[in-house]
C-alpha cells in the first residue's frame, strides 16, 4: 500500500513537471513569438534595421521579420542584400503572392531580371485578378523588350484597377512612338470608355491632331466626356480640334460666326466651349436675359451695373474659331438706360491663344434713351490665330474708384458672312 | 470485292483526304495572327525603371506611377514632398530625383541622358561612353559628363532663380533619390536608436496585453493589390 501511494505520488510529480516544462517552453517560445511580432512593428514604424534584425533574430519562422528585414534593407538601397531575406519570407510562406512580389521587384532592382520573372509568375499564379502583380510582370516584360505579353499583363492589370490606365495608354502611346492604331492595339482601347480615356490623354499631352482621330473614330461619346475633351483641347490652344470636337454634328459647325449671338439660349456659368462664358460673380453687376423689347428675337442680354465694379473685369466672353490672317466685320446693337460711369463698357476681341494680342474693339457703349442702336468694328486676326476670344468689358477709369450705375442691353451680335473680306 | 466497290471506296477515301486538307487549310487561316503586331513594334527600345521612396506615388506624365514603373524617353517627371525617386537606366546610368522637383528626362541607345530641370534639385549618374547633361530652360546647359570617363552631376533649380546651382552637392543635401534619408531614424550605426528604445520600454510594459494580439500575425499585403 505505501509503495503504491509512493508510485502515485511520483507520477503524479512527473506529470506536474512535465505540465511545468510545456508551460515554460510555450511560455518561452509564445514570448519570443510575441516579442519578434512586436520588433516588427517597431521596426516597420521607425524604419529601423536593427529592430528588424532582432526580431529575426527572437523567431527566425517568422515570415514577416524576414520581410520587414528585407523591406527595409530594399528600402534603404541595398537591394542585393534583400534578396536572400525576400527568399527565407518566402521560403516560410509560399503562398503569400505578396511575398512573391516583392522578391521579383528586389531581384529585377539588383540586376537579375531573369529571376526576378519566376518569382512575378508565382505571384500572379497565387493572385491572378489581382491588379499589381500583373502590372509588376507587365513592366518587367515591356523592360526584357517582350512587348506582347507585356501589354497583354498591363491591360489586365488596368481592366482590374482602372487607376493604371493613365499608365497604360501612356506605355502605349510610348511604346508605338506616336502610332494612334498601335497605341490603341496596345492598350486594348476597343471599347467607347477607353477610346475616350485615348483621346483625353493625347489631349493632354498635346497630341490634338491624334486625339481628334481617336476620337472621331468613337461612335457614341457622352456629353461630359464631349465638354472634358474640348476643355483640354482649348487648354491646349488646339481651337481648331476643339470646335471640330464640341460640334455635335461637325458638318454644321462654321468658322467665324457668334453662337446665339441674340442670346436666345440658356446662359451657363460653367461653359468651356464655344458659347457664351459669364464669370462666377462680379460684384455690382448682374447680368440677364431679358424680354422687354429685344433688337431681334425674343430676348438681349441686360447688363444692371449698380455700383463699383472693376472697371478691367470680362462680363461676358465667347470663344469663336476663325480662319487666320482674315479681317471680319462684328455687328452688334446696343441700348441703355441712365448709364453713368467713367469706364463705359465696349466690345473687344483678342487672340485666344495670346490674350494679350488686341485685335479689334468696338466704340464704348453711351447714352441711347433706351433705343436700339446699332454698331460695328472689324478685327483681323494674326496668320497664327485660330481662334479670338469675344468679350465685354468696360473701359478703364483714369480715376479709382470706378463704379458704374445703369443698364444696357446687348443683342444680335454677328459676323455677317457676306461681310469677310 | 468486286470493281465497283472499290472504285466507290476509292472516291470516298480522296473526298475524305480532300475534306481534312480543307479544314486543316481554314484552321490555319483561323489561327490568331499577332504577326501585324509584332511587326509593327519597335525591336528594341530604351527603357528605365522607376523606384521611389518607399514605393510612394510620383507623377509621371501626369499619371500617378510607383517602384517597378517604367519609364519612356521623353517623360515628364514629378516628385511631391517627402517623396524622391530614381531612375535605374541600366548600362546608361541613372537619374535622381528629390522631393518637390519636376524634370523632362531624354535618353538614347547612345548612352546619352539629358535631363530638362524645370524645378527642383536631380543627380545625373552616366556611365562611361555615355554623356549626361542637365538643362533649364533659363540658363540653358548646366553641365555636362565626360564621355570617355562618365561622371555625376549635381544640380539644384530652386523656384524663382535665374540659374541653378551646380557641382555643391546640394541635390544629394536635397535627399536626391529613392533611397535617401531611409533608415534615417534607425539611430545611426548597429544600435536601435532613442526612439526605438523609448518605444520598447513602453511596449514591455504592455507586453501581456500585447501578446494575445501579436501572436495572431498579420498581412504585409496592400489593401489595394
Amino acid at each position: 500500500m505505501p509503495s503504491r501511494l509512493v508510485h502515485s505520488q511520483i507520477t503524479r510529480l512527473l506529470i506536474t513537471s512535465l505540465a511545468i516544462v510545456a508551460c515554460v517552453f510555450g511560455i518561452w517560445f509564445t514570448g519570443r513569438a510575441a516579442l519578434a511580432q512586436l520588433l516588427v512593428r517597431a521596426a516597420t514604424a521607425f524604419r529601423s534595421p536593427p529592430l528588424a534584425n532582432e526580431a529575426v533574430r527572437f523567431n527566425q519562422r517568422d515570415a514577416e521579420a524576414h520581410y520587414a528585414r528585407a523591406a527595409l534593407m530594399r528600402a534603404s538601397g541595398a537591394a542585393p542584400e534583400s534578396v536572400a531575406a525576400f527568399e527565407q519570407a518566402v521560403a516560410l510562406r509560399p503562398r503569400d503572392y505578396y511575398l512573391w512580389l516583392e522578391l521579383g521587384m528586389a531581384r529585377e532592382e539588383s540586376g537579375d531580371a531573369s529571376g526576378a520573372l519566376p518569382a512575378l509568375n508565382n505571384a500572379v499564379e497565387l493572385a491572378p485578378y489581382y491588379a499589381q502583380p500583373r502590372w509588376q510582370r507587365g513592366n518587367l516584360l515591356l523592360r526584357l523588350s517582350r512587348y506582347e505579353e507585356a501589354f497583354s499583363d498591363l491591360r489586365l492589370a488596368a481592366n482590374s484597377n482602372p487607376e493604371l490606365t493613365p499608365s497604360l495608354l501612356d506605355l502605349a502611346w510610348g511604346v508605338s512612338r506616336n502610332d494612334v492604331a498601335l497605341a490603341q492595339q496596345l492598350a486594348g482601347a476597343t471599347s467607347p470608355k477607353l477610346q475616350v480615356a485615348l483621346a483625353l490623354y493625347l489631349a493632354r499631352r498635346g497630341h490634338s491632331e491624334k486625339a481628334l482621330e481617336v476620337f472621331t473614330s468613337i461612335e457614341s461619346v457622352p456629353d461630359e466626356d464631349r465638354r472634358e475633351l474640348v476643355k483640354r483641347l482649348i487648354a491646349a490652344n488646339a481651337f481648331d480640334e476643339a470646335f471640330r470636337v464640341s460640334a455635335v454634328d461637325p458638318g454644321s459647325a462654321i468658322k467665324g460666326s457668334v453662337y446665339d449671338g441674340g442670346f436666345e439660349g440658356v446662359l451657363s456659368l460653367e461653359e468651356a466651349g464655344f458659347c457664351w462664358r459669364i464669370p462666377p460673380a462680379v460684384s455690382a453687376v448682374q447680368l440677364s436675359q431679358s424680354t422687354e423689347a429685344p433688337h431681334t428675337g425674343s430676348k438681349s442680354l441686360q447688363v444692371d451695373f449698380a455700383g463699383q465694379s472693376g472697371s478691367d473685369w470680362v462680363l461676358l466672353s465667347q470663344l469663336v474659331p476663325v480662319e487666320p490672317g482674315r479681317s471680319y466685320e462684328l455687328h452688334f446693337a446696343t441700348r441703355s438706360r441712365q448709364l453713368v460711369t467713367g469706364g463705359l463698357p465696349f466690345l473687344k476681341v483678342v487672340d485666344a491663344a495670346n490674350t494679350k494680342t488686341l485685335l479689334g474693339s468696338s466704340r464704348p457703349f453711351g447714352t441711347t434713351n433706351e433705343t436700339w442702336v446699332t454698331d460695328k468694328f472689324v478685327f483681323t486676326t494674326e496668320p497664327a490665330t485660330r481662334a479670338v476670344v469675344l468679350s465685354l468689358e468696360r473701359q478703364n477709369c483714369t480715376t479709382s474708384p470706378c463704379p458704374a450705375f445703369g443698364t444696357v442691353w446687348l443683342d444680335s451680335l454677328a459676323i455677317a458672312a457676306d461681310t469677310m473680306r | 470485292m468486286s470493281t465497283r466497290p472499290r472504285k466507290a471506296l476509292k472516291a470516298l477515301a480522296a473526298f475524305l483526304v480532300f475534306a481534312i486538307v480543307q479544314i486543316s487549310v481554314q484552321i490555319g487561316f483561323a489561327e490568331p495572327t499577332t504577326a501585324s503586331a509584332t511587326a509593327a513594334l519597335p525591336q528594341n527600345i530604351i527603357v528605365a525603371r522607376l523606384v521611389t521612396t518607399n514605393n510612394q506615388p510620383i507623377t509621371v506624365n501626369g499619371a500617378s506611377a510607383q517602384t517597378g514603373a517604367t519609364i519612356l524617353t521623353g517623360a515628364t517627371i514629378q516628385t511631391p514632398a517627402d517623396t524622391g525617386a530614381t531612375i535605374n537606366l541600366g548600362a546608361l546610368g541613372s537619374v535622381d530625383l528629390a522631393p518637390n522637383t519636376q524634370i523632362t528626362l531624354d535618353f538614347d541607345d547612345n548612352g546619352n541622358i539629358r535631363v530638362k530641370l524645370i524645378v527642383g534639385c536631380v543627380i545625373v549618374t552616366a556611365r562611361r561612353n555615355g554623356e549626361g547633361e542637365i538643362t533649364t530652360d533659363q540658363a540653358g546647359s548646366a553641365g555636362k559628363t565626360d564621355r570617355a570617363a562618365g561622371g555625376v552631376l549635381d544640380a539644384c533649380f530652386p523656384p524663382g532663380a535665374s540659374a541653378p546651382t551646380v557641382g555643391q552637392g546640394a541635390a544629394a543635401n536635397a535627399g536626391a533619390g529613392a533611397s535617401a534619408g531611409v533608415g534615417a531614424a534607425a539611430g545611426g550605426g548597429g544600435g536601435i536608436g532613442n526612439a526605438a528604445t523609448v518605444f520598447l520600454i513602453t511596449s514591455g510594459g504592455l507586453m501581456a496585453l500585447a501578446i494575445p494580439l501579436a501572436v495572431r500575425g498579420g498581412d504585409p499585403s496592400p489593401r489595394n493589390p
